[in-house]
C-alpha cells in the first residue's frame, strides 16, 4: 500500500507509517524541503496547498496521505479531503492495515477509537515527531497561486515565559481542590511555571494561555512535573521534556508509559515532603 | 458586510460508559466556547463598519433555548438547522448541511467564522471543508482581523511566526483557542432581543439528498471504542515518592 506524508517543518513517525505502508513519499510544504514532491515557491495558504498537491502525478493512486498536525498542513488536509470528498481522520496515532487502513485515534480522555474511511484514499492528521527526515526530491511542482490573498509580513512568534521555562509544573484532575494550593506554593517555591490539562482549565482554575496540549500551548522544559495528569495524548503531544516526573495513584495512568520517573502515589503522600523541602531553598 | 458565524451547541460533559462501550453526552448543553471568540471577532466587524451577525448551528432543536443566547451577545440574527436525518454526521456531511445551509439562507455572505475546534471533537476540521464546499480561503488559528477598504487583513499564529495576510473578498476562518476575549451578553442586546427568534430549518428547506446527509453522508465510520491503559510491570516507585523527586530536582533547582 501507498503512502504520501504531507509536511511543514515537523514530520509523523516516519518509521512507524513503514511498517503499515510499503511504498512511502513525503511532500514538503517548502520549496527548500528535502522530499519527494517540493513546491517550486513556498506554499503560503490553504488554497495554495491544496492546488501544490492537485499537481502532484496520481495524487489519488495513494492508499493514504497523512497530514502532519502543524497549523498550514492541517489546514490544507481540510481543504483537501473536501475537494476531494476524501474521509479525513485527526488525532491518528497509528493504523491498522488489512485490505482497508483502518486508524486508532486518541479520542476524549484516554479513550482510543478505531476509525475506517469510505473513501480511498483517506486523509490522516498525525502528531509531528520528528524534523529531520530527507528524501531524494522526485519533482518540483509549480502551481497557481490564489490571487485572492496576498501575504503582507512575516514575523517571528514571540514565546511566552511559560513556553522558554526550564522547570514546569502541571496539573491534572487528579489533583483535589484540597491538594491544588500545595501543589502550586510548591512550583512557586522552586520557581516552576505551572500548566493544566485542558479539563481543569474547563473548571475555571486557570488561563487558556496555561493550558499545554493540542488544544493550548507546546512546552520544552528540562523537567515536567505532572501532579495527577493520566497522559492523555491531546496533554502529552504538547509536551517536549527531557525529563518526566509523574505523580499519579492510578497504576495504569498513560503517562506512566512517558515518564521517566513513575511515582505510584496519591498527591498528598508525597505534596508535605515537596513542600517542606522547597520551602527550605 | 455579512457575517456567519458558526456556533455549535456542545454538550456540558462528555464521559465514557464502559459496560456499554459508549460516549455519553450530557444533555446540559452550551455554546462551544471558542465559537464566542470567533463571534467576538463578527461583532467587533460589526461595531466599527457596520455589519449582520448571523450565527448559524447545526442542532437538534431541544437546543433552539441555548442556541438563542447569541442574541444576548448581539447576534442580528440565528439559524438553526435541524433534522432527525442529520444525525450521526462526520465533518464530511455536516459541512454539506451547513454549507448548503449558507448558499441557501445567506447567498450574500461575506465571511464565514468559527472557533478552531469544539470541545466535544476537538479535531477542528469543519471551517476547513467549510470553506473548500464555499469555494472561499482559509485561515485557521488567527488572531485579529481589520477591515481595510475592501480587503480583510487577516493575522494568523502559525507553528513558528506570525504572518499577516490581505485578503480580496469572501473567506473562512477560525480563531485561535487561546485567546480570552469571547463575546458577553450586554444590557442593550438583552432588552432588545424580545423580537428576535431563532430560524428553524429541516431538510424539507434544504431538499439535500438522503445520500449526502447523516450516517449516509459520512465517509468515516467509528468501529470501535476503547480505553487506553498501560500496564507497567516495573517501574513504578509506590514509597518515599516525594525524596525521589527531591533528589531527581536537586540539581535542576540549584541550576
Amino acid at each position: 500500500m501507498k503512502a504520501l506524508i504531507v509536511y511543514k517543518d515537523d514530520i509523523p513517525d516516519v518509521d512507524l507509517i513503514k511498517k503499515h505502508f510499503s511504498d512511502v513519499k513525503t511532500c514538503s510544504l517548502k520549496k527548500d524541503g528535502l522530499a519527494s514532491y517540493v513546491p517550486k515557491n513556498d506554499v503560503r495558504t490553504a488554497t495554495d496547498g491544496v492546488e501544490f498537491l492537485k499537481h502532484i502525478p496520481d495524487i489519488l493512486s495513494f492508499d493514504s496521505i497523512v497530514f502532519s498536525d502543524e497549523i498550514l498542513p492541517k489546514e490544507v488536509a481540510s481543504l483537501f479531503a473536501n475537494y476531494y470528498k476524501l474521509g479525513i481522520i485527526a488525532h491518528t496515532f497509528d493504523f491498522e492495515t488489512n485490505k482497508n487502513v483502518v486508524a486508532l485515534v486518541h479520542s476524549w480522555g484516554n479513550l482510543g477509537m478505531r476509525i475506517s474511511s469510505k473513501t480511498v484514499p483517506t486523509v490522516f492528521i498525525m502528531e509531528k515527531i520528528q524534523s529531520n527526515y530527507d528524501q531524494s526530491i522526485e519533482k518540483i511542482i509549480d502551481f497557481p497561486e490564489d490571487d485572492r490573498c496576498t501575504l503582507l509580513t512575516v514575523s517571528e512568534k514571540p514565546k511566552s515565559e511559560i513556553e522558554t521555562a526550564k522547570l514546569i509544573v502541571g496539573i491534572g484532575l487528579g489533583v483535589s481542590k484540597e491538594m491544588l494550593p500545595n501543589v502550586i506554593s510548591f512550583a512557586k517555591n522552586i520557581e516552576a511555571a505551572v500548566v493544566c490539562t485542558r479539563p481543569v482549565a474547563n473548571l475555571g482554575l486557570f488561563e487558556a494561555s496555561q493550558v499545554v496540549g493540542d488544544t493550548g500551548i507546546k512546552i520544552n522544559p528540562d523537567v515536567y512535573i505532572a501532579f495527577g495528569i493520566s497522559g492523555a495524548i491531546q496533554h502529552m503531544s504538547g509536551i517536549n521534556a527531557k525529563k518526566i516526573i509523574a505523580v499519579n495513584s492510578d497504576k495504569n495512568a498513560p503517562i506512566f508509559a512517558k515518564a521517566d520517573i513513575k511515582i505510584n502515589e496519591r498527591i498528598e503522600d508525597v505534596i508535605q515532603g515537596l513542600l517542606a523541602w522547597s520551602k527550605s531553598l | 458586510m455579512k457575517i456567519v458565524v458558526l456556533t455549535k451547541i456542545v454538550p456540558v460533559r462528555v464521559e465514557f460508559d464502559k459496560a456499554s462501550k459508549k460516549i455519553i453526552r450530557s444533555k446540559e448543553a452550551m455554546i462551544n466556547q471558542n465559537d464566542l471568540i470567533a463571534l467576538d471577532f463578527a461583532l467587533k466587524l460589526k461595531r466599527k463598519y457596520g455589519a449582520e451577525v448571523i450565527a448559524l448551528t447545526m442542532s437538534p432543536s431541544i437546543y433552539e433555548q441555548i442556541f438563542s443566547e447569541v442574541f444576548a451577545l448581539g447576534s442580528d440574527k440565528a439559524i438553526l438547522i435541524s433534522d432527525r436525518n442529520f444525525a450521526n454526521a462526520d465533518v464530511f456531511a455536516t459541512t454539506e448541511v451547513l454549507g448548503n445551509a449558507i448558499k441557501k439562507l445567506v447567498p450574500d455572505f461575506d465571511y464565514v467564522f468559527g472557533g478552531n475546534f469544539s470541545s466535544d471533537g476537538f479535531t477542528g476540521q469543519l471551517v476547513g471543508e467549510l470553506a473548500s464546499f464555499l469555494s472561499v480561503p482559509f485561515f485557521s488559528n488567527v488572531t485579529n482581523v481589520e477591515l481595510t477598504d475592501s480587503t480583510l487583513n487577516v493575522v494568523r499564529e502559525s507553528d513558528d511566526s506570525i504572518e499577516k495576510f490581505s485578503v480580496k473578498g469572501k473567506v473562512a476562518l477560525s480563531f485561535s483557542h487561546l485567546l480570552s476575549n469571547v463575546a458577553l451578553p450586554n444590557l442593550y442586546e438583552i432588552f432588545s432581543e424580545k423580537s428576535k427568534k431563532v430560524e428553524i430549518h429541516s431538510n424539507e428547506d434544504l431538499c439535500l439528498d438522503d445520500s449526502c446527509i447523516g450516517e449516509n453522508g459520512s465517509k468515516t465510520v467509528v468501529e470501535d471504542v476503547f480505553e487506553l491503559g498501560i500496564t507497567l510491570t516495573e517501574g513504578l516507585i509506590v514509597h518515599d515518592g516525594d525524596k525521589v523527586i527531591i533528589e531527581a530536582l536537586k540539581v535542576e533547582v540549584s541550576k
